[in-house]
C-alpha cells in the first residue's frame, strides 16, 4: 500500500498526520474538500472522483480523520479502502446508512462503541486510541499549578437549555436525570433511566437527522442529555479544585463566578508549551464517551505534561494509574491526588516523563497509522 | 458491671439479654414506652431512664435503637449508653445527643457510619447485625404447616403501598416540574446499587418548592436537615415501593411468587398474597418453606445488610438479595448468598435457582453456617464490650 489521497476538512491535526505518512513512506495526495451537506453533495463528489481518476497512480486507500458519508459513497463505487478515523465524540455522521459499506474500515476510540457499533452487525469497524503528538522538552518551567483547557458545554453550547415547549412535568424528569448522573461517577445511568419516557421523549423533542440516517434519536438525545452532565461536571470541578488550588481555565468564554483564573482561549499550537508548563493538566471527560480516552489525555502526555484524568475503561489497556498518569474515581480521590501531586514535584516529574514514553512507544502517528492501514 | 437494657418490643431483646448474661454481666431492665412518649424530648421519659439507673446502680444502659432521652439520661448519670440500631432511615441519630461522649452508637449500614463520621460525630461505629440460629433452630413445625408455608418465591416485608408510608402523597399540590423532578431522580436511582444520590439531588430549589405543599417542621436539635428528611422518608421509600412491586410483577409472571405483606397487592394479581406473617413465631416457618427467599432492601439502607438478610440465613434460607455493598465483608456471592444487579438479573437468577435445587440449598447451607459461626449475639457482644470499654 503505497497510495493515501488524504481528505481533509478543518482538522487541527492534519499537517502532524500527513508528516507522519510521509515520513513512514507513504505517498500522499491531499484533496481539500469543500462541501455544504455531508449526503449527496454533488458538487464535492464529483470532484473527489475526478481526484482519483486524475491524479496519476489510483490511490489504494482513503483517509480522513472523522467519517464522511459522501466518501464512504465514493469509495464504495470506485472499489477503494476507505479509512475513517474518528477523534469527535459524539459523531453523528456514524449514524448515517453508508456506515455498513464493505469498504469502510472504521476506527474509534472508545471501545464501548466498537461494541455497539459490532453489535448491531457492522463488522468494518475497529478500536484504536487516538494519536499522541510528541513535542520533548526537557526543561519544563512551571507557569501554572492546575490547568484546565475545554468547553464548559454552557451558554450558546448548551443544546440542552435550548430546549424549550415541553411539559413542565417531563422537563422536571429530564432534569432530575440529568441531575442524578452528575452525582454518580463511573456509571452511565441515563439510557436506562429515559428507557420508560422515549416515547413521549419522540413527542416533544425531535432530534432525527433525516432519511438517510438510521432511527437513532433517542441516543442522540441521549448525548445532549450528557453534554449537559459535563457542564455540570466542569463548573462544579472548577468551584471544587479552584477553591483549593491555582487553576487556570482555558474555554471560550469567561466564568466570572469561577474561583479560577480565566485565560481565554488557547490556539491548538500553543496548547503543548501549556501543558508542559503546567504542574497538572485536567482533563474531565465529556460524558457521551463511555470507555475511550479522549484526545485531550493523549495531548498532554504527549506533550510532557502531568496528566490528572477521570477514569475510563480503555485506559487500563495502556496506562497505570500513578506510573503514566493519575486518574481518580471519586471526586474526593481528585482532590487528594491534585494536592499530593502538587506537593510531591519529583513524583510527578516522573510520572509525566514516564507517560511520555509510553506515548512515544504506543501512541505516535506512525505507529498507530501505520497499524490503521495493517487492517486491509 | 450491670446493664439496664431498655425494654420496647424490638427486635432480637432477649437475645442481646442472654448474650449479656453469658459474657458475665448483671443485667437489669426497664419499660420503655418510646411509642407513647416522644424519645427525642420528652422529659417524663428521661426521667424513667434517669430513676431506673439510680434505683438499679446500673454501670451502663443498653437500647436496640438510638433514643436521645435515654443519652441524655445516661450522660447526666455519668454511665455508658450503648445502642445498636437496625432501623433506617432512623432520624434520632442526628440529634445532637448523639456526639456526648458517654454514648457508643453502633449502626449497621456502614455508609451511614461514614455519613454519620463525616459530619463530625466521632461516637458511631458500625455493626452489622445478628441472627441467634440455636432460636431458629429450635422452631418446631408440623406438617400442616410446612404445607401452609410452602413456596418457591417469597417476599416477606412491607410493599410500602400503604397510606402511611406513601408520604408523598402529602406532596398533593405539588408543581408538575417538581413532580417530575423528584420521578426523574428516582429514575436515575433504580439503575444502580451501592451509592445514593437522592440526598443530594436535593436543590434548595426543589426544596423550596416540596415545602410550599408540605412544610416540614425543623425539630431544633438536629443535624438533620430537609434534603435527608425528603430523600430519605419520601423518596427513598416511594422508589422502594415502586421497585418491590416491579420486580414481584416480574417475578409472578414466571414463577409461583408468595408475598407476607400487610397490605392489599391489586396490582399483582398472580402474586399470592397471604397477608401478614407474626415475626417471632411464623416468620422463621414461613422462611424455611420457601425455596427462595428475596430481599428487596429499603433504598435508605445504602450500602448496609438488612436484618431480614441475617434472619432469613439465620433460618437456613437461601437468600437472593438486591446488590448492598456491606456483604462484601463477609459473605461471597453464589457461595453463601446470591445477589441481583437489575430486575432482569433477578428473574434470570431466581428461574436457574428453582431449577438447580442441589446447588440452591449447598448455598443455603454455607450462609447458616457463616451467620451460626461469626453474626450470632456472642460475637456481637465481645465486639461491643471492646469498643466500649466495658470489659
Amino acid at each position: 500500500m503505497k497510495n493515501i489521497l488524504y481528505y481533509s476538512w478543518d482538522e487541527m491535526i492534519k499537517n502532524d498526520a500527513i508528516e507522519s505518512l510521509v515520513n513512514s513512506g507513504y505517498r500522499v495526495s491531499e484533496y481539500r474538500s469543500a462541501f455544504d451537506k455531508y449526503d449527496f453533495d454533488e458538487k464535492n463528489i464529483l470532484s473527489l472522483k475526478k481526484k482519483i481518476d486524475n491524479d496519476g497512480s489510483k490511490p489504494d486507500a482513503i483517509f480522513s480523520f472523522n467519517y464522511f458519508p459522501d466518501v464512504s459513497r465514493v469509495a464504495l463505487e470506485k472499489g477503494i479502502p476507505y479509512f475513517s478515523w474518528v477523534y469527535d465524540n459524539p459523531h453523528l455522521t456514524l449514524e448515517s446508512e453508508t456506515l455498513g459499506n464493505e469498504t469502510n474500515r472504521v476506527f474509534l476510540f472508545d471501545s464501548s462503541q466498537v461494541e455497539k457499533y459490532r453489535g448491531e452487525g457492522i463488522k468494518n469497524i475497529f478500536y484504536s486510541p487516538l494519536p499522541a503528538k510528541i513535542v520533548i522538552n526537557n526543561n519544563p518551567r512551571y507557569n501554572h499549578d492546575v490547568s484546565f483547557v475545554g468547553t464548559m458545554y454552557d451558554g450558546d453550547k448548551d443544546q440542552y437549555g435550548l430546549i424549550k415547549n415541553i411539559p413542565d412535568k417531563l422537563k422536571g424528569r429530564l432534569d432530575g436525570i440529568v441531575v442524578a448522573q452528575h452525582l454518580i461517577y463511573g456509571c452511565d445511568i441515563i439510557d436506562g433511566a429515559i428507557k420508560g419516557i422515549e416515547s413521549e421523549i419522540r413527542r416533544y423533542i425531535k432530534t432525527s437527522l433525516g432519511e438517510h440516517y438510521r432511527k437513532s434519536d433517542i441516543d442522540i438525545f441521549s448525548d445532549i442529555m450528557r453534554k449537559r452532565v459535563t457542564m455540570f461536571d466542569r463548573i462544579r470541578t472548577m468551584h471544587i479544585l479552584g477553591e483549593k488550588f491555582n487553576v487556570d481555565l482555558y474555554c471560550e468564554k469567561d466564568h466570572p463566578e469561577l474561583p479560577v483564573k480565566y485565560k481565554g482561549v488557547v490556539a491548538n499550537k500553543d496548547l503543548p508549551a501549556l501543558m508542559n508548563s503546567s504542574k497538572v493538566n485536567l482533563n474531565i471527560s465529556l460524558r457521551s464517551i463511555r470507555k475511550g480516552i479522549p484526545l485531550r489525555v493523549m495531548q498532554i502526555l504527549g506533550s510532557g505534561g502531568f496528566c490528572l484524568t477521570d477514569y475510563k475503561e480503555d485506559m487500563d489497556g495502556l496506562f497505570e494509574d500513578g506510573r503514566d498518569i493519575a486518574w481518580f474515581n471519586y471526586e474526593e480521590e481528585m482532590i487528594e491526588k491534585c494536592d499530593y501531586y502538587l506537593k510531591h514535584d519529583n513524583e510527578r516529574c516522573k510520572i509525566a516523563q514516564s507517560g511520555q514514553a509510553t506515548a512515544i512507544k504506543k501512541l505516535s502517528y506512525e505507529k498507530l497509522m501505520g497499524d490503521i492501514f495493517n487492517k486491509i | 458491671m450491670k446493664i439496664l437494657t431498655l425494654k420496647w418490643d424490638c427486635f432480637g431483646y432477649n437475645h442481646i439479654r442472654n448474650a449479656f448474661k453469658r459474657a458475665g454481666f448483671e443485667l437489669c431492665e426497664v419499660d420503655f414506652p418510646r411509642d407513647k412518649e416522644d424519645a427525642r424530648n420528652s422529659e417524663a421519659l428521661a426521667k424513667i431512664v434517669v430513676e431506673a439507673i439510680q434505683k438499679n446502680n446500673a454501670d451502663a444502659v443498653f437500647s436496640f435503637n438510638y433514643f436521645p432521652v435515654a443519652a441524655i439520661a445516661a450522660a447526666a448519670c455519668r454511665v455508658k449508653y450503648i445502642s445498636w440500631t437496625y432501623d433506617s432511615p432512623y432520624i434520632f441519630l442526628y440529634s445532637k445527643t448523639i456526639e456526648f461522649p458517654t454514648n457508643y452508637a453502633f449502626v449497621f449500614d456502614k455508609s451511614e457510619y461514614f455519613n454519620l463520621r463525616q459530619k463530625g460525630v466521632n461516637t458511631v461505629y458500625y455493626m452489622p447485625m445478628a441472627a441467634n440460629t440455636d432460636y431458629f433452630d429450635s422452631i418446631e413445625m408440623t406438617e400442616y404447616e410446612r404445607k401452609k408455608y410452602s413456596a418457591d418465591i417469597a417476599l416477606i416485608g412491607s410493599m410500602y403501598t400503604e397510606k402511611r408510608h406513601d408520604l408523598i402523597r402529602h406532596f398533593e399540590g405539588l408543581d408538575d416540574y417538581t413532580a417530575g423532578y423528584l420521578e426523574g431522580i428516582m429514575d436515575a436511582q433504580k439503575q444502580i446499587y451501592g451509592t445514593s444520590i437522592l440526598e443530594k439531588s436535593m436543590t434548595p430549589e426543589i426544596i423550596k418548592n416540596i415545602q410550599k405543599v408540605c412544610p416540614m417542621f425543623e425539630s431544633g436539635d438536629g443535624i438533620e436537615d430537609a434534603a435527608w428528611v425528603l430523600s430519605n422518608y419520601f423518596v427513598a421509600r416511594k422508589l422502594t415501593s415502586l421497585e418491590r412491586s416491579d420486580m414481584v410483577k416480574a417475578l409472578s409472571d414466571k414463577y409461583r411468587v408468595a408475598l407476607y405483606t400487610p397490605e392489599k397487592t391489586p396490582d399483582l394479581p398472580k402474586a399470592d398474597n397471604r397477608g401478614t406473617v407474626e415475626y417471632y413465631k411464623d416468620f422463621p416457618k414461613a422462611v424455611k418453606n420457601a425455596k427462595i427467599n428475596l430481599n428487596i432492601s429499603l433504598r435508605s439502607i445504602v450500602t448496609g445488610i438488612p436484618l431480614r438478610a441475617f434472619d432469613i440465613m439465620g433460618c437456613g434460607g437461601f437468600l437472593l438479595t438486591n446488590y448492598q455493598s456491606d456483604f462484601n465483608d463477609y459473605f461471597i456471592s453464589g457461595e453463601d448468598y446470591v445477589y441481583f444487579e437489575s430486575k432482569e438479573d433477578l428473574v434470570e437468577k431466581a428461574g436457574y435457582y428453582l431449577e438447580h435445587d442441589e446447588e440452591r440449598i449447598s448455598i443455603a447451607n454455607s450462609g447458616y453456617r457463616k451467620v451460626r459461626e461469626n453474626h450470632n449475639f456472642d460475637i456481637r457482644v465481645k465486639e461491643i464490650i471492646k469498643i466500649a470499654g466495658m470489659a
